[in-house]
């Protein structure tokens, strides 16, 4: 069975800033599997920021990643985008419904 | 909106120090909306805040005081904050939406160069803002979304600053054990 990591736009950005990048490509070299990106961390990590002057160089290095195969899109495992999107929504929902506080509770 | 009591406290709050002149008092006012915004996620509750943290850093500079369109801009918070007062105290949820509006749209209608650095400020207040609930635990995706900025503008602001990665909640596991967890899911 194929195994796969999928990616958030929050992490991608982290490592860029961090210039921690390049241990992706390490990681990349120890998992048996794919590391995906969904086609809206795409637009988040790469589209939007390389229309930003400030962010272009960073935008760049993850799009390098991508251009290199390190990151794939879901089409890379056969699957649709919208499939990737719906399991998120699913396991968001769960996430967000596990814990209640109390009417008094403060973060 | 939610918390309406609180907002009406902040905003009230808000106009005494702006008479004094009091900036820090007014920063601490803002800072007081993000436990509300973290729960609740409430947009009312988001623009106050930006608004009134964009108004303290305003104040704390001499400099933009002497520039042409600062009075217009001084009376033009005074009435916006009225406003919303009254629409809270008269409990008018379309009216408060508005006023809110009103304010934010009113506040960069100033000419000169002023306009260009309250947009400056405002831009900056939502980054800011953005940066404080980011601490509060909420995702850096959901955070950039309701503050209307992207998430490399937030995650350059926080970045640059110690208290996210030293809030308590990010201490709950040290480095080491996070890096032993990371690294288990790709062996």
């Amino acid at each position: 069975m194929n195994q796969a990591i999928v990616f958030d736009a929050g992490t991608l950005i982290s490592f860029s800033m961090a210039g921690l990048l390049p241990e992706l490509e390490g990681l990349k070299k120890i998992f048996k599997g794919k590391f995906i990106i969904s086609q809206k961390v795409k637009e988040e990590a790469i589209d939007t920021p390389l229309k930003i002057k400030r962010f272009q160089l960073e935008a760049l290095k993850i799009k390098a990643l991508l251009d290199e195969g390190i990151l794939e899109l879901p089409s890379a495992l056969g699957l649709d985008d919208k499939i990737i999107r719906t399991k998120a929504n699913e396991i968001l929902d769960i996430a967000n419904t596990t814990f209640y506080g109390d009417e008094e509770t403060y973060i | 909106m939610q918390e309406k009591e609180n907002i009406l406290k902040i905003l009230e709050g808000t106009k005494a120090s702006i008479q004094k002149g009091d900036a820090t008092t007014i920063n601490n006012l803002s800072n007081q909306t993000t436990n509300t915004i973290a729960l609740t996620h409430d947009s009312d509750n988001i623009a106050i805040a930006v608004v009134i943290y964009s108004i303290s850093k305003l104040l704390e500079r001499p400099d933009y005081q002497k520039l042409p369109g600062w009075n217009e801009f001084y009376n033009t918070i005074f009435k916006g904050i009225d406003n919303i007062i009254t629409s809270i105290k008269s409990n008018d949820e379309a009216k408060i939406k508005e006023d809110i509006g009103c304010l934010r749209k009113s506040l960069i209608k100033v000419n000169g160069n002023l306009k260009k650095y309250i947009e400056d400020v405002f831009r900056k207040a939502s980054i800011n803002k953005a940066s404080k609930l980011y601490e509060h635990g909420i995702s850096m995706e959901k955070t950039a979304r309701l503050l209307g900025i992207t998430m490399f503008e937030l995650a350059s602001y926080s970045g640059q600053k110690e208290q996210v990665s030293e809030t308590p909640i990010a201490k709950e596991i040290d480095v080491k054990s996070r890096i032993k967890l990371a690294m288990e899911m790709f062996r």
